[in-house]
């Protein structure tokens, strides 16, 4: 391992810092600033691994109770407004309590009603109790977005443009529109961490520019296409390259609104979707079979085996069977930047093939965000499924009848008590049979029809040591709580 | 010439006045609104709280009383505070501002040093070779666009040199060379795209002028060639230029969001780019107020250098 040197990773626009009110890229960049009390890593391997990170240790002696041990030592960085004052269980709780909250703008409470009370017998120890067992809260507790701030920043609008943490970096300066920049704190409590002396998060977004700039070895770690490997293959031979799993490609379906409110056509629509040709036109070849867990909860999918497989003929029969054996004329809303070659187009020419016709409607973002990510008004909508490391909530938000994001308007009390049943359930082994059974459900009610899941390709020069993108990184984040572990070969 | 100023003035400010109204409310006419995008992450909020953040940010208020509240603001020098980041928009433009307007005026000087002179060249050389030349390069700069040019100089640059313009932004006064190093390429190619129209306009006026009587007389006087090219032609040519240089302006400074993008450049464009598609009002309202008001007061100038240049204007 060699110390020093600054990592330049590009990170887009950055508008605000605080990760309880959705911080958009400005996650990336606050992933090296803050710590949560365990630390997740997807790798393509292994699957979910649980790290410690603020807690040495955690246990559950009672499927209400939740118990975290925190490591000794630990410090806020010595910069205005925390200067350096030690770390305490408090601080966990009042974060926790900042989550929680009902105030507009704060998303995480949703998933934080089954925590009745948070208890700090002493300054290393947190107690979490719960007014039903929830399963999924290590999970939860280890992602982007449950990172602990301090309580000095929040005040007012204060944690969006500051931030200030226990991490292995400290921002030393955000210059808007340009990057942040970060400076190693000497003070990190994982012992000879960072190896970095900083890192530079650029607010670079044009493609052209992003390109050049790796091709001219400026950038370290970059997320690109696959379109350009061979170029960057051939212009930086050394350069180490990462595919890994992105998210599934859904088409999102008004199951409220004829035709699509017969469950008999959103089967069909299941059924005339060509996957094949999706991953191989659309994507590349760089895509799998897609369901409703994508491979980040890899041990949560259903075999190959149990995934709807194209039939036309059976699609046919059940237009016919609701009554649209001759076919209709569809809208499928989705915003305008959005290449429609990858996926749309090939989704609207498979459907064709039963007599469904697909016209796409290109909307502004900010109105597509309105009228169709919020409130579903639409007939259909291809997009990306959010992914979640939390088998919970990759189902609730979407399906669940009280899910925040349930676009499709899907309500079925069957599948509502199966998620309820499943977030109960302590037991792994059993807590995975429900969640797959109410996988298995929603590809028989079919309130989306799972295309593929694409890859992601991240790119890094030789000289970017111990970095591993992890599965979904492009959705979950968590590769830039890597940093404290990366180092250069310079 | 009081009388003249005064008018153009009254104009300038009742202009500015017709145009915060409609920067105002054009930004809400369009659909979405900064609370769908504050709590766009898994579609976590309820009816409830989206209502809530609407109080809070002012947004439930009738369209009138919060145009109202935003020109008091305003008057006193207050661009307002942004939606998404509670930052002022003020300090916001106050960094950015300087470095749309340096890329701006970099710009136009490569547009006015390279269409000017090449106008005025094809002119008096009419038909010619030269004249033909000039034209096409002219036609060619006029068919490609900038953007595209900027996106294959920037691959190039690094392809063949492996060279880019340094990614950090260092302004002006901090460090000079390493800011030219950012600042002139993307300037020097969106000048050229700006002097090929400018090079039409100067050509036509040019041989406009050089057909008139006095220009004529001028050489029949035996004035030489250049004190009538300078003197008689380019001064009287030059009103319909300085117009077209002043239009250019305005429309470089919205050319620039491009630009800014891939170059990196912390200017106006990305600001207003994000803004917009944030529907964070007062940032989009100060931005397009600003290229506004810039707009406004360069007619005004421009007016003004009519007068200077014509005095049949002034009287």
């Amino acid at each position: 391992v060699k110390r020093g040197g600054r990592l330049v990773w590009p990170v887009g626009a950055t508008d605000i810092l605080d990760p309880y009110r959705d911080a958009g890229t400005g996650l990336f960049p606050i992933q090296a600033i803050y710590n949560g009390l365990v630390r997740m890593r997807i790798f393509k391997d292994q699957g979910v691994i649980i790290q410690p990170d603020l807690a040495a240790k955690w246990e559950r002696p009672d499927p209400l109770t939740f118990v975290f041990h925190l490591n000794p030592g630990i410090k806020w960085q010595d910069v205005p407004p925390t200067n350096g004052r030690p770390f305490q269980a408090e601080d966990v709780r009042l974060a926790y309590e900042r989550m929680a909250t009902d105030q507009p703008e704060f998303t995480l409470r949703p998933f934080l009603t089954t925590v009745s009370s948070i208890q700090t017998p002493d300054d290393r120890t947190v107690v979490f109790k719960f007014s039903s067992p929830y399963g999924p809260f290590l999970n939860m507790a280890a992602d982007s977005w449950h990172v602990i701030l301090p309580r000095e920043l929040f005040d007012g609008d204060r944690a969006k443009n500051e931030a200030v943490g226990t991490g292995a970096f400290i921002l030393e300066r955000w210059e808007r529109g340009v990057g942040l920049f970060l400076r190693s704190n000497k003070q990190y409590f994982k012992p000879g961490r960072p190896y970095l002396d900083g890192i530079d998060f650029l607010s670079l977004t044009d493609p052209a520019a992003l390109q050049a700039k790796f091709l001219s070895r400026e950038l370290d770690i970059w997320s690109t296409t696959f379109q350009l490997q061979p170029q960057i293959q051939a212009r930086v031979p050394d350069a180490v390259f990462h595919e890994v799993p992105f998210s599934p490609y859904n088409i999102e379906i008004n199951t409220r609104k004829p035709p699509f409110n017969d469950v008999r056509v959103r089967q069909a629509v299941q059924l005339a979707v060509d996957r094949d040709l999706i991953a191989r036109v659309g994507f590349a070849g760089h895509a799998q079979p897609g369901q409703p867990f994508g491979s980040v909860l890899k041990d949560y999918q259903l075999p190959e085996s149990e995934l709807p497989k194209r039939d036309l003929r059976k699609a046919k029969q059940l237009l016919e069977a609701a009554g649209y054996g001759n076919g209709f004329t569809v809208e499928n809303s989705i915003p305008s930047h959005w290449n429609t070659d990858t996926g749309p187009e090939q989704i609207r020419a498979s459907l064709a093939e039963v007599g469904i016709t697909l016209k796409h409607k290109p909307m502004e973002w900010a109105a597509w965000k309105r009228n169709v990510y919020s409130a579903g008004e639409m007939d259909v909508t291809t997009t990306w499924s959010f992914v979640y490391a939390n088998p919970d909530q990759q189902l609730w938000i979407k399906f669940h009848s009280k899910g925040g994001n349930n676009n499709s308007h899907f309500s079925d009390a069957r599948f509502d008590k199966m998620l309820e049943d499943a977030r109960a359930e302590l037991d792994p082994d059993r807590a995975k049979k429900l969640y797959q059974d109410a996988a298995r459900y929603l590809l028989e009610q079919c309130p989306n029809a799972w295309t593929v899941e694409s890859n992601s390709l991240f790119v890094a020069q030789a000289r970017v040591k111990n970095y591993v993108a992890d599965v979904g990184a492009n959705a979950n984040f968590l590769h830039y709580k890597s940093v404290d572990e990366i180092w250069l070969d310079r | 010439v009081k009388a003249y100023i005064a008018e153009r003035l009254a104009l300038t400010i009742l202009s500015a006045i017709g145009v915060s109204i409609l920067v105002f409310c054009s930004i809400r006419l369009i659909p979405g609104d900064v609370v769908d995008v504050l709590v766009s992450r898994g579609g976590y909020q309820g009816v409830k709280s989206k209502e809530d953040l609407r109080v809070r940010l002012g947004l439930n208020r009738p369209l009138a009383e919060q145009y109202v509240v935003w020109v008091g603001r305003l008057l006193r020098g207050d661009l307002g505070r942004s939606l998404r980041t509670g930052h002022p928009v003020g300090n916001d433009l106050k960094q950015r501002l300087p470095v749309t307007l340096e890329l701006g005026f970099l710009a136009i000087a490569v547009a006015v040093a390279l269409g000017v002179p090449i106008g005025v060249i094809s002119a008096v050389t009419q038909d010619s070779v030269i004249d033909y030349a000039l034209r096409s390069l002219t036609v060619l700069l006029l068919s490609i666009p900038g953007y595209w040019i900027a996106t294959l100089v920037i691959l190039y640059l690094a392809l063949w040199f492996s060279w880019s313009p340094p990614a950090r932004y260092a302004p002006l006064t901090a460090a000079p060379v390493r800011n030219l190093e950012q600042v002139l390429p993307p300037a020097a190619i969106l000048g050229a795209t700006a002097a090929a129209p400018l090079m039409r306009y100067t050509r036509t006026a040019m041989l406009e002028v050089l057909r008139q009587d006095y220009v004529r007389t001028a050489r029949a006087k035996g004035l030489p060639g250049r004190t009538v090219l300078v003197r008689h032609v380019m001064r009287n040519g030059m009103i319909p230029i300085i117009t077209v240089i002043g239009l250019m302006l305005s429309l470089i400074l919205g050319g620039s969001v491009i630009f800014e993008s891939i170059f990196g450049l912390p200017g106006m464009g990305t600001y207003l780019m994000n803004a917009v598609s944030g529907r964070d009002y007062p940032q989009v309202q100060a931005v397009v107020l600003v290229y506004s008001v810039w707009v406004l007061l360069l007619n005004f100038m421009i007016d003004l250098c009519y007068g200077v240049i014509d005095p049949r204007i002034r009287h």
